[in-house]
């Protein structure tokens, strides 16, 4: 499903080149549950904005579901990212001024999906997540943890191919950590493609394989 | 991302910020409603003074002696006959022979300027005038030797202060052409209405203060029998043209030719042109009012997407084209420029009649100026607009999650 051939992605800063990624190869099938590990600098955030169509390879070619995307415009990649991926940040990323609710139908504003069509979807994505009864209320009237599922459910409620987690569980205590981590199960058991970006064993181990990067380069991949 | 629920999310995110989407409307009010507040007195002067000095004045023309001319001779001077000449043709409703006299007079510790001009027996058939107070000359009265004069009503006020005037005095000075100063002192038969005065403080600023004194009695005071003008009316204005050409043949058929100047009444025109510069001045002023209220437009939303760039970042991580931030910055512009030009033209309404009470003169609001108002808005609302929408929408999704 996600096929990355001899990718590289260069930062250049006027005289000054950075090369975040050298060369990479690697496939994740569908239903995989793939944990991206390294320690910082070592270029697996560079991977993930790739994976997620937030950025461009330099050079190589990354298939999508058989689609070449390494080429296509910024319009084409907002689609690509509205219609096959779902992102969870470690910082939540949720828009502070509109409701649980509102935050979850907004991928599916940009979708063009009509409005009923949009609550209907939202609040199944919502009770997925076990939040069923908090849907109308703002970010700052959740726990992190309940955030990190709102944010799960927006990231779901597009059908995406793949969901991209960046350190999930990064501002979470344990106790949610674990709940999260339990959602990502579940989800990955009735068949979505995970890829999970995180620096912590402990949380690598939930998945079942693990890629290590380290100065831009791949140096493991092992399956759990 | 349809056009209805971006106006949707126009509409929320302006409401979240309600104090700085007021302040930043508040420019386009204050400038559309200058504008709208200005247009409407402006064209409430224009209609009220002018339109009764338009109506008298329809079909009226002067004849005049060109005494610069090099050819000009003694002969060629007007004289009553002319205007008896004149008026003897059957088309004409009458011929005024004319002099007038500029003079200086104390009133109330200032030199203000009295503008005399003579009268004839029935010349209120070319000039009529409504007399609030007293009367006119009587026929007896142009050929008798007692001074007497009528003046305007606006003038009346400022001399006797609300009192009635018939009976008084005022009393003119003047140097004849021998530089000999002298002064006379005059009775007031009547009190007659400013045919371009207008009572409020704003018409005064054109309104002259009127003396109407009989022909021979204001050539005796001038030291001088020669006529400034002939002012006639003709029945159908339509003829004005033709009877104005025939006149001219019949003065110049014993006289040197190219001596008369024969022109259309004019002074409404000039008047009225006057009036449309210092309009176009004033709205001037208020279109660069509303130019900077655009500049605050852009100002804001420049400020906005600063502040919300987390918000796009994450809008576009989750599928926002750049055409979708771009219509939602652009749809807050035009809906605060928008609401602002609606308001500012409310505002501008209640204002100018508001203003129309205090200065006695009804504003009258044009269709016209509505829409172009509403119009410029919202052209500003999207001239200005377009710059920080296009800078929203232009950002990198990932730079754009990495800030705070």
């Amino acid at each position: 499903m996600i096929n990355i051939k001899d990718m590289r992605k260069v930062y250049s800063n006027g005289k000054l080149e950075l090369e975040a990624i050298k060369k990479v190869n690697f496939h994740i099938k569908k239903g995989e549950f793939v944990a991206i590990m390294g320690p910082s600098g070592s270029g697996k955030s560079t991977i993930m904005n790739i994976l997620g169509c937030l950025d461009k390879p330099t050079s190589g070619e990354y298939y999508l579901d058989g689609v070449n995307v390494s080429h296509l415009d910024d319009d084409d990649l907002s689609k690509i990212r509205n219609d096959k991926i779902g992102f969870v940040f470690q910082s939540f990323n949720l828009l502070s001024k509109l409701t649980a609710l509102e935050n979850v139908t907004l991928p599916l504003v940009y979708a063009g999906i009509r409005k009923k069509e949009r609550i209907k979807k939202a609040k199944k994505a919502l009770e997925s997540v076990g939040l069923s009864d908090r849907i109308h209320h703002l970010p700052n009237e959740l726990s992190g943890g309940q955030r990190q599922r709102v944010a799960i459910a927006r990231a779901l409620v597009n059908e995406p191919s793949i969901i991209m987690a960046d350190e999930p569980t990064g501002n979470l205590d344990s106790k949610s950590e674990e709940e999260i981590l339990e959602i990502f199960k579940g989800l990955n058991k009735n068949g979505t493609t995970i890829a999970m970006v995180t620096h912590e064993p402990n949380i690598a181990d939930h998945c079942k394989r693990i890629i290590r990067f380290k100065d831009g380069e791949l140096v493991g991949d092992e399956r759990l | 991302m349809n056009l209805i629920e971006g106006i949707k999310s126009a509409f929320k995110s302006l409401y979240i910020n309600k104090m700085r989407s007021a302040l930043t409307m508040l420019g386009i009010i204050i400038g559309i409603s200058s504008v709208i507040l200005m247009s409407g007195i402006g064209n409430g002067i224009q209609s009220t003074i002018l339109s009764d000095m338009k109506n008298s004045s329809i079909g009226n023309f002067s004849v005049e002696a060109d005494m610069e001319n090099k050819k000009y001779k003694d002969r060629d001077k007007l004289k009553i006959s002319d205007a008896e000449l004149i008026a003897k043709d059957p088309r004409i409703v009458g011929a005024n022979p004319e002099t007038t006299q500029y003079i200086r007079y104390k009133l109330n510790e200032n030199d203000v300027w009295i503008y005399i001009v003579s009268s004839t027996y029935g010349g209120e058939k070319v000039f009529p005038l409504t007399f609030l107070e007293g009367r006119s000359f009587t026929k007896k009265e142009y050929s008798e030797d007692r001074p007497l004069i009528t003046i305007d009503h606006l003038f009346a006020k400022e001399l006797f202060k609300g009192k009635s005037a018939i009976g008084k005095t005022l009393t003119l000075k003047t140097v004849d052409s021998n530089n000999i100063a002298k002064q006379k002192t005059y009775y007031i038969v009547g009190v007659f209405k400013n045919p371009t005065g207008s009572d409020s403080p704003v018409g005064s600023l054109f309104t002259q203060k009127l003396v109407f004194m009989p022909l021979n009695k204001l050539m005796k005071f001038k030291g001088s029998n020669a006529l400034d003008t002939i002012n006639a009316k003709v029945k159908d204005s339509s003829q004005l043209d033709d009877v104005m050409k025939d006149i001219k043949e019949k003065l110049e058929l014993s006289r040197t030719k190219d001596i008369y100047k024969i022109k259309k009444s004019d002074e409404v025109d000039s008047f009225s042109k006057i009036l449309d510069k210092i309009q176009l001045f004033v709205l001037a002023v208020a279109f660069i009012s509303l130019f900077v209220g655009g500049i605050g437009i852009m100002n804001i939303m420049l400020a906005s997407v600063t502040e919300r760039i987390k918000e796009i970042g994450i809008r576009k991580a989750i599928g926002a084209r750049n055409r979708d931030i771009l219509t939602q910055f652009l749809i807050e512009s035009i809906f605060l420029s928008v609401v602002g030009g609606i308001l500012g033209v409310i505002i501008g309404i209640c204002l100018g009649n508001l203003v129309g009470i205090l200065i006695k003169i009804p504003p009258v609001f044009t269709l016209k100026i509505i829409i172009i108002s509403v119009g410029v808005s919202s052209f500003i609302g999207i001239a200005f607009g377009v710059v920080p929408a296009r800078k929203a929408s232009l950002l990198n999704p990932i730079d754009a999650l990495r800030s705070d």
